[in-house]
């Protein structure tokens, strides 16, 4: 039996080797599965390529049979034209246990970008899928991978690694924007300037339900061109304290160097607009809006790029401090599911061992019994439990060794010895 | 088996749900917490239920009417029952954190006032007094939501003012949200109240015509007028202001409904034990002194 993992991920290689050896699209992948599938026919595969990591996992069930660390970076180097040269540094092997150590701190993502990010555990399993969907997964790559989508729950209940937002958009929408209005369908979002920090800002908004967005800038031709993208209205930047007294939610990413909003222009807003609640999300560096806005009065809740960071930052912090109860979590999963494995693959030379011998016994007592037909039942179901003992006396030792051996590995020259010497077949 | 249950008995299970609300609200992630929570805080009301129906069974009157003790006791029912229902609907929400201290200390205050029978509730006015003390006792309990829901607001607010997180165990709506119930919770509890405390002057009134007699300068009921023309005035006050200022209204709902709450509870304590020394209906002034007291330190031994 034999485990292996290649990949290059964004600790080992840069974005430019990545994206050469990743599988763009399911046809190119379903292609390069069909390649490997002809190559070796034997090995069960199971590929994951997103955009930070392409791996390639294979499993046999004879240790000499499957694809080697050079042969499968021979495949991707033909496969995607690359020379061998250009990324075989950053493409690094695990075999055995740190294999599969591996995939379940992929799954769990204590290997991700984003520490405890959730997208991870749904490209594992749509990868999983598609090997299952091209015929290459078999009883290693399933086993493995089925235990490695539970070990990620496990991972995930049992710690806080997954939890408290740690992008500058999520932070800003669900920890705070959430805190301060109970929805969001009936708000108005105003956008000004054109950042890209306004677009990401935007999606979570939408995921709440936001419909009405108007987009001011100074450029009223690229207001246009943000707002046809995002669904929203272009407003000159003369209507600006207009806009603003008519929105709820406010989010600035110009590239002024100077605040466009001071505390005089917002009075001004808040007398168009009444006493109603503000959320402002000022997104520029430098800051767009003065942060005395903030102070003006208790509706206003105003918070700046480093306000945002700052959540994250403690978040990220919050999860770090959870890895080694994941990591825990993980070797103790990691060595359940290596004895299972190794069980497996001592399991069948046991019964076989066991039925080989105990046939033999129950053909040496038939004989016996033929020629001692005087015995009555009693003596006859004596001697047959005494030969039964000693039968198991004798098989005892050297399963005993076995049982050992595989717990510290598949014991491949055990195995083999037992095979030819009692000549049992698989 | 429910007929030898006392206060302490569901009191220690609100006692240990509250402790487990703090495990939870210290980041003790653990995925047992919450149906624990819910396990003790239902047992603990089946006991309450238990209770009260004992006493109703014993006193022959509804428990709202027969004693004030039974009185604070259904008020914590109601208000555990809100916990439970709350809980069903959004089980992150910290709200067992707000209620139980609440809960705990009615439960703890119906130690030290009378359970014995009111002897002024004749059955001619029984419906009434019914109607009164169910009036007033949910209006009570929206007063204690509003005072819930006005610390969740100024927590809510200082949160987010500060720019802060709170901890993963700690859920508490929107501000918008918070405003919106306190209002509904106001809205609602300050005619129950104003009925509630009209038809006790009724029923007053209809007394004095009778072989007993009351005072309207008793000052229970003066003091419970005072609190509720405060209360009263808040609602005018909310109601008139056009361009309303949430955070205020959660600190004026705040100090009502506190106020409110403490006169309610504190009120009947200072007559049972005697401190405020004076005739009232609300206090059974026809039980001698001493067969009251030996009745408090029976129940607190027990």
């Amino acid at each position: 039996m034999n485990l292996q993992v290649v990949y290059c991920n964004h600790q080992t290689a840069g974005l430019d080797i990545r994206e050469k050896l990743a599988f763009s699209s399911k046809e190119q992948l379903d292609s390069a599965y069909s390649v490997l599938k002809k190559s070796y026919p034997e090995t069960e595969m199971v590929v994951i390529s997103t955009c930070n990591r392409v791996e390639l996992y294979t499993a046999t069930q004879e240790s000499e049979s499957g694809p080697s660390h050079q042969d499968l970076a021979k495949f991707f180097s033909e496969f995607h034209q690359v020379p061998v040269s250009d990324f075989f540094e950053d493409f690094l092997e695990r075999t055995g246990p740190d294999a599969v150590r591996h995939l379940f701190q992929v799954a769990s993502s204590l290997d991700s970008m984003v520490l405890g990010e959730p997208q991870i555990v749904n490209q594992v399993k749509e990868a999983y899928q598609r090997a299952t969907d091209n015929s290459l997964c078999g009883p290693l790559t399933h086993a493995l991978f089925q235990q490695a989508i539970r070990v990620s729950a496990r991972v995930r209940t049992e710690t806080q690694l997954s939890e408290g937002r740690v992008s500058i958009a999520s932070v800003a929408v669900g920890t705070f924007g959430k805190g301060i209005f109970e929805r969001f369908d009936n708000k108005t979002v105003l956008i000004i300037g054109a950042g890209e920090m306004a677009e990401e800002t935007l999606i979570y908004l939408k995921d709440e339900g936001v419909d009405q967005i108007v987009v001011v800038n100074r450029s009223l031709e690229n207001a246009q061109k943000l707002a046809t993208k995002i669904g929203g209205e272009a407003r000159p930047y003369q209507d600006l304290e207009d806009c603003m007294a008519k929105a709820d939610v406010i989010v600035s990413t110009t590239g002024s160097n100077q605040p466009i909003v001071d505390v005089p222009c917002f009075q001004r807003v808040l007398e168009k607009s009444g006493n109603k609640t503000f959320f402002i999300l000022d997104l520029g560096a430098p800051r767009d809006i003065d942060s005395a806005v903030g102070e003006i009065n208790d509706n206003i809740f105003l918070y700046d790029i480093d306000d945002l960071e700052a959540t994250c930052e403690k978040n990220r912090h919050a999860r770090q401090k959870e890895v080694e109860k994941a990591l825990a979590i993980i070797d103790e999963e990691t060595d359940r599911f290596m004895h299972g494995i190794y069980h497996r693959a001592t399991g069948p030379i046991i019964k076989q061992l066991r039925e080989q011998w105990h046939e033999v016994r129950e053909q040496e007592v038939e004989k016996l019994f033929g020629r001692l037909s005087h015995l009555d039942e009693k003596d006859q179901e004596l001697i047959e439990r005494s030969i039964e003992q000693i039968v198991n006396k004798l098989l005892h030792p050297p399963l005993e060794v076995l049982r050992q051996e595989a717990r510290e590995g598949t014991p491949h020259g055990l195995l083999d010895a037992l095979k030819q010497l009692f000549h049992i077949r698989d | 088996m429910l007929s030898n249950v006392t206060v302490f008995c569901f009191m220690a299970s609100y006692l240990v749900a509250f402790g487990l609300e703090l495990a939870r609200f210290l980041r003790k992630k653990n995925k047992f917490i919450r149906p624990l929570i819910f396990l003790f805080s239902f047992a603990g009301l089946v006991a309450q239920t238990a209770y009260i129906f004992n006493r109703a069974q014993e006193t022959q009157l509804p428990p709202l009417l027969s004693s004030s003790h039974d009185w604070l006791i259904v008020f914590s029912w109601l208000l555990v029952s809100i916990f439970l229902f709350i809980n069903l609907i959004d089980e992150q929400l910290s709200i067992g954190l707000f209620l139980f201290p609440l809960v705990l200390v009615l439960v703890i205050s119906s130690y030290f006032v009378d359970s014995v029978t009111n002897p002024l509730v004749e059955p001619a006015i029984r419906s009434w007094a019914l109607l009164h003390a169910s009036l007033l006792v949910l209006g009570g309990v929206g007063i204690a939501l509003c005072f819930v829901i006005s610390a969740m607001y100024l927590i809510q607010h200082r949160r987010l003012k500060q720019k802060q997180n709170f901890s993963e165990g700690f859920h508490l709506p929107s501000l918008a949200k918070l405003s919106r119930l306190n209002r509904g919770a106001l809205m609602i509890s300050a005619p129950l109240l104003t009925i509630g405390m009209g038809i006790g002057i009724g029923l007053g009134v209809y007394v004095r015509k009778g072989a007993q007699s009351i005072s309207f300068y008793d000052p229970v009921i003066i003091i419970y007028e005072i609190v509720w023309a405060v209360m009263m005035i808040s609602v005018i006050f909310i109601l008139r202001t056009k361009q309303l200022n949430q955070k205020h209204i959660a600190q004026l709902t705040i100090w009502t409904g506190g106020l409110l709450l403490l006169t309610f509870i504190g009120i009947q304590i200072l007559t049972n034990v005697r401190v405020l020394n004076f005739d009232s209906w609300h206090s059974h002034y026809s039980v001698p002194l001493q067969e009251i007291q030996g009745e408090s330190a029976e129940r607190i031994n027990s």
